[in-house]
């Protein structure tokens, strides 16, 4: 279980159609802009692709809607009720199970810049640049990994008792006084684990080493048990018969013809494939099962069972111990030492566009990245905390107004606006919490040097437009229910902005015992649309490949462009707890708080929402 | 648990404890003595600065060879006393109430020692582990993982004592000796 609170995006990934396919019937193609710039963003490369579109343009429904209690005010009770079963359907559900799977928080999403889209890991696409032992650090071609398996060959060895990392050492420790035994170390050597103590001398028989290095050669033969022996057996044989066999399975033109003999030959049906292989003189495949396969092991059962009578349980490996080994073994002293897994080093690519998204250096000591387009560069990351300090993240209480400050904090170069919408009451659940933001629509400043604040201490007070009213001081807000500057920011500093959150969750039964789901564990859908003007490099637009990049400083056709995005995100505010005396619900539990600068306005299209980037010309 | 919060003004504060100090010790600045029963510390052991040594409920007394580390809370559990043998090394960061550390046991990082519990020779109990009160290890236990036990069988004390002295040496060479501060 997450600890509270959390704050999860949601990747429009999940959606089951490509959600970028709405954009041109959202926007006006303009002749500055040639579609096939936009085309070129698509996901074109499955053919079906086009007629897929028409048939969603067609029937496309939409599926976001909001809250109409913040946008229209002036709505009765009834339509109210309607709106509200209407939100039940269409918002974004966190507790749907299909939406689990796209939830993720912000430090694990990237950011394609090509696409203008989040990437989450599952529509990112891996792939491995090198193989490397964590250990030694050394990098491990990937024929050696094919052929050798993905474990070190070198020296670095796991204890099979707790896992840490075996060191060899001397097994007669030089008597000599310390500093002497360094520089010759004589004897056999054990493998030493400085965790738990254990050594390869606990075995039965006991494992000494003649050398301090190449530790796997010398290990491969000492460890070597009778269903190894049995497994390079078969190995054998079988590699031998297919090697007999193996011009059958190249690329030959013959192998061809065969395998067109065959298929034709069961065509025409005439008597199966073995005929029609025969009748044109193909070389028969023929594989020879091995001479008498033996079951190793099978046979020691009732050894086993006496073994344990004598020694007790306390000899035998725990679950975790007998699975890190080949062949499950059941006693202490059976388990040998686990070559360490290697690692690799991967690269990401969106699914998409192919672009990469994520580039470490190849080399396997650094821990830089040549590219590294993360989320958290690119679009707005929330936090939530407590307004009052006497709130438990884990036992809310219900029927209390519970107030959260929710902060929007910018990354950008540019201000932005930012429209936060949430359904009044939680979606997906039967005892729905009431939620009210009190301040849904703000602006949050550009990410700048952290000195620009310091020196132009009056920059804050003038950025803020006719929306957003100048941010009172914090100690005024004590008591608000009937404050009229209940609809004002909270906080504005210098890239980020605080709004005041209301939930008042509802009593709700304890359903952890009797169902999957925690119906009283509170999580609040917000649906955070962000708007701001971009400097885009026109020369770049023309060009159609270049990527459309905010920087803005090659040349003087740079532009000002209006950008916006939405995503859902979803906050888990914390659970619901048991009810507490004296606290009642009262209808309305909280008055519906009006927004006194401009009220949010409902998306002209729904196309328009459910792009996740829309660029117009402003 | 000692009364004061900052190791650093002990010596300023409070009464010490009547202490009976080596020579050969190395006690470094800031240590917190707090009680009124007496602590030895024997020859050759090494106190890091802001360990707590708390004689309240009885005596303390460390052996020879020994080294206590940092943020270490050393209480004597009651008038019996904590009594470490020598070669005794506690990490970082542990909370000891118990009665018995024996020779040569290694103490690693955060771990916590109940009330009483006995802890025999040559053991070693590694990071984070928890040794419930009046608990009673045998000789060359390994609590490892989670609280898991084993028996050590490596034969590796010796090599392990022979480390500790370098380690003492060491810090020796490192550390301010200012056990005179505390011989007053």
């Amino acid at each position: 279980m997450s600890s509270f609170p959390y704050i999860h995006i949601s990747c429009p990934c999940h959606e089951d159609r490509p959600q970028t396919l709405t954009l041109d019937s959202a926007r006006p193609i303009t002749p500055l802009k040639s579609p096939s710039k936009h085309d070129f963003n698509f996901p074109l490369t499955d053919p079906h692709t086009p007629t897929k579109r028409r048939t969603l343009l067609g029937g496309f429904t939409p599926s976001v809607s909001f809250d109409s209690g913040n946008i229209n005010l002036d709505l009765d009770e009834e339509e109210e009720e309607l709106t509200d079963e209407d939100d039940d359907n269409n918002n974004f559900d966190p507790r749907d199970p299909r939406s689990a799977f796209s939830l993720f928080p912000i430090e694990n999403l990237l950011y394609c810049e090509d696409c203008h889209q989040i990437r989450c890991p599952r529509c990112v696409q891996d792939e491995i640049v090198c193989w490397y032992c964590p250990s030694c650090l050394f990098e491990v071609p990937s024929s050696t990994v094919k052929s050798d398996g993905n474990r070190c060959t070198r020296n670095c060895y796991l204890c099979p008792v707790c896992t840490a990392l075996l060191a060899v050492i001397p097994v007669n420790h030089s008597s000599g006084h310390s500093g002497t035994h360094s520089d010759h170390p004589t004897g056999p050597f054990n493998l030493f684990c400085s965790h738990c103590h254990w050594t390869t001398s606990d075995l039965t028989p006991p494992i000494q080493l003649e050398k301090p290095t190449s530790i796997s050669a010398q290990l491969s033969k000492l460890t070597h048990s009778s269903q190894d022996s049995e497994f390079i057996r078969l190995k054998q044989h079988y590699a031998q018969q297919l090697g007999n066999a193996q011009e059958d399975f190249t690329n030959s033109p013959a192998a061809l013809t065969r395998l067109m003999g065959l298929y034709t030959g069961l065509g025409s049906g005439s008597g199966g494939h073995g005929g029609s292989r025969k009748g044109r003189g193909v070389k028969k495949l023929e594989m020879k099962e091995v001479d008498r396969p033996r079951e190793v092991g099978e046979e020691q059962e009732l050894e086993i069972i006496e073994r344990m009578a004598v020694e007790g349980l306390e000899s035998t490996t725990t679950s975790k111990q007998r699975l890190a080994q080949p062949h499950e073994p059941r006693f202490l002293s059976d388990l040998t030492p686990t070559a360490v897994l290697l690692r690799t080093k991967r690269s990401k690519r969106c699914r998409a566009c192919r672009h990469i998204l994520v580039k470490p250096e190849s080399k396997v000591q650094t821990t830089r990245f040549r590219i590294r387009l993360v989320a958290l560069n690119s679009i707005p990351s929330l936090t939530i905390k407590r307004l009052d300090s006497t709130i438990n993240w884990n036992n809310l209480i219900p029927h209390k107004t519970h107030r959260f400050l929710l902060t929007v904090t910018n990354p950008l170069f540019d201000p932005i606006s930012v429209s936060l919408l949430t359904p009044r009451r939680t979606p997906g659940t039967a005892f729905a919490s009431r939620v009210t933001i009190l301040c849904p629509e703000f602006e949050v400043g550009a990410s700048t040097d952290v000195w620009d604040d310091a020196l132009m201490s009056t920059k804050p007070a003038a950025s803020s437009t006719s929306g957003v009213a100048t941010p009172p001081v914090a100690g005024s807000f004590t008591s608000f229910s009937k404050d009229p500057k209940m609809s004002t920011v909270y906080e504005q500093k210098r890239n980020y902005t605080s709004v005041v959150i209301e939930v008042v969750p509802p009593e709700i039964p304890d359903t952890r015992e009797t169902r999957i789901r925690d119906e009283r564990l509170l999580e609040i859908p917000i649906y955070v649309r962000v708007e701001f003007e971009a400097e885009v490099d026109r020369d770049d637009e023309e060009g159609g490949g270049g990527k459309p990049s905010h920087s803005g400083a090659s040349g003087g056709a740079v532009q000002r462009e209006r950008v916006e995005y939405s995503y859902w995100y979803v906050i888990g505010v914390g659970r619901v707890g048991d009810p507490v005396e004296g606290v009642v619900a009262s209808e309305p539990n909280t008055p519906v708080r009006t927004p006194v600068g401009t009220p949010v306005k409902a998306p002209r299209t729904p196309a328009a929402m459910r792009t996740p980037l829309r660029q117009v010309r402003s | 648990m000692g009364p004061k919060r900052s190791g650093a003004s002990s010596a300023s504060s409070a009464p010490l404890p009547p202490l009976s100090i080596d020579p050969t010790a190395v006690l470094s600045d800031a240590i917190s003595f707090s009680g009124t029963y007496p602590i030895t510390i024997g020859a050759n052991s090494v106190l890091h600065p802001r360990c707590k040594l708390n004689s309240a409920e009885g005596p303390i007394v460390i052996g020879s060879n020994c080294i206590i580390s940092e943020r270490t809370q050393l209480i004597a559990p009651d008038i019996d006393g904590l009594v470490l043998g020598s070669y005794v090394h506690v990490e970082v960061n542990c909370h000891i109430q118990a009665a018995r550390i024996g020779d040569a046991t290694s103490i690693e990082v955060g771990t916590k020692l109940g009330k009483g519990s006995c802890i025999g020779d040559n053991c070693t109990l590694s990071p984070q582990s928890i040794i419930l009160d009046v608990d009673v290890l045998p000789a060359f236990t390994v609590v490892y993982g989670e609280n898991q036990r084993r028996m050590d069988t490596s034969a590796t004390a010796v090599a392990r004592n022979e480390t500790m002295l370098a380690h003492i040496d060491c810090l020796k060479k490192l550390l301010l000796n200012k056990s005179e501060k505390y011989m007053r």
